[in-house]
């Protein structure tokens, strides 16, 4: 009894060759003449062959060629988020043998000027991007990625609450205003597909799911033949239910609020 | 070890192409790795390329006792488990994975010559094996995964894991006996293998 016990203690390292010499050849002895230490060894061996006789999917050649550039601009833009850090910059350009003080003076009126400038203009950029044109096909502004994207989920998420809560049985298909659906559909298609395409990094595996799911529903709504195509309308209940799309959108516009609110945060701790 | 050592000097030392030597050495490595931690291709790329970044950044930390690999591994390990936690849902518990088209697609322009139900087998395969690595905690998974996968030693994991030999053991144990259960569930595909 101690010896299966201790036998079975040690499985671990006996399956994964952790074990060697004299101690290996023992318990081996032991688990040949014991059924039930016997049993538990093959099955943790079966498991593991198991486990072993799989093929991965490769890395994507996006992965492969690109994952250096990336990097490399990642570590380019951590540099550019330091250039405030005034020796460093210094150390950095190798100035630091011609630093004098009248060259201190002159980086010292330079930054008050710079200074000045943020003062009287800060405004501007702000009053530009209210004029930034809206897109005709999609009457999306064009403008963040970020902005687009919420644009996007919150246009997306109105449209298919309508269809969520109709029901053939009581309402009549015209609170739809199918023609109107349709057209928008199309729309938010296209800036779904644009958007999809650009995502960064950072936001590639979640959002890209959320739009690919999106982008199903829309091409169904668009597709809608007509205000008697009630199968169509129920396809697409059942798709935006069993696809969990409005949890999804929901969910999603929960964490990009709170990633906003952070952004905004470190904004106010920075300054 | 030597090697490690050499690339990290001189990426200490301001030479960045020794990241590109660090990068085009562990790049797949810790893809697979990364892939077997959150089970999907797209995130195991975001992780590996987030652990390169976060490597890069805190490379004076690096202290040369243990392999630039392992130390790789650490990092991914915590990066995986914020991952998790921004996460609604932990994609190997999802029925349907994200990339199951893709795995079906590599394996089919990888092994042209191969009969199309042995890919649609090692597919089928795929899914049961990531699906029961979803079955584990995530401290299950990373010993798991750092054993069997990576073939590091106990010892080596439990420093990885700021853990000890015994607790490393039993979370092996538990493993296997969670792995077991899910994978007698699909015998299909591994009856073929055996037979």
């Amino acid at each position: 009894m101690d010896s299966c016990r201790k036998t079975q203690k040690k499985l671990i390292s006996i399956v994964w060759n952790e074990l060697d010499g004299r101690e290996r050849a023992d318990l081996l002895e032991h688990i040949k003449g014991c059924p039930e230490c016997e049993r538990i060894y093959n099955e943790m061996s079966k498991t593991l062959k198991k486990m072993e006789t799989r093929k991965r999917p490769e890395p994507s050649s996006a992965f492969m060629e690109k994952s250096w550039s990336q990097l490399k601009q990642e570590m380019t833009e951590k540099k550019g988020r330091g250039r405030f850090n005034i020796p460093s910059l210094i150390g950095n350009l190798s100035l630091r043998p011609v630093l004098s003080p009248g060259f201190a003076g002159s980086i010292l009126i330079l930054f008050i000027g710079m200074f000045i400038g943020w003062i009287l203009f800060s405004g501007k950029p702000d009053d530009n991007q209210l004029q930034i044109p809206t897109d005709q096909n999609t009457g999306i502004q064009n403008i963040t990625y970020q902005e687009r994207t919420d644009r996007l989920l919150e246009r997306s998420k109105t449209m298919l609450l309508a269809f969520v809560n109709w029901d053939a049985k009581t309402d009549d298909t015209s609170i739809l205003d199918l023609d109107r659906s349709k057209k928008l559909s199309a729309n938010l298609l296209t800036e779904a597909v644009s958007i999809r395409k650009q995502l960064p990094a950072s936001e590639r595996a979640r959002v890209n799911e959320l739009i690919t799911d999106l982008e199903y529903i829309l091409l169904q709504l668009a597709n809608i033949e007509g205000e008697n195509d009630l199968e169509n309308i129920e396809i697409i209940q059942t798709g935006i239910d069993s696809r969990g799309i409005i949890l999804k959108i929901n969910l999603e516009e929960i964490s990009r609020l709170s990633q906003k609110q952070e952004k905004k945060k470190i904004n106010e701790n920075t300054i | 070890m030597q090697e490690d050592i050499k690339l990290v000097n001189r990426l200490k030392e301001g030479d960045e192409s020794a990241m590109e030597d660090i990068m085009n050495l562990y790049r797949k490595k810790l893809y697979y790795f990364a892939y077997d931690l959150v089970g999907n291709r797209e995130e195991a790329e975001d992780l590996a390329q987030e652990v390169f970044f976060k490597a890069y950044k805190s490379i004076h930390n690096f202290r040369g006792d243990s392999q630039l690999l392992t130390w790789l591994f650490r990092i991914a390990i915590n990066r995986s488990i914020d991952y998790k936690r921004k996460k609604s849902h932990w994609i190997l518990k999802n029925s349907e994975p994200v990339d199951e088209y893709p795995v079906i697609h590599q394996l089919e322009s990888s092994l042209n010559n191969v009969n199309p139900d042995k890919v649609l087998e090692d597919a089928e395969i795929e899914r049961n094996v990531r699906k029961a690595l979803g079955s584990l905690t995530s401290k299950e998974r990373s010993a798991f995964v750092l054993k069997h996968y990576q073939d590091l030693k106990i010892n080596e994991i439990s420093k990885i894991m700021s853990l000890s030999d015994g607790t490393v053991k039993s979370l092996l144990h538990r493993a296997i006996q969670k792995l077991r259960k899910e994978l007698s569930f699909y015998n299909v595909p591994f009856c073929t293998e055996e037979n």
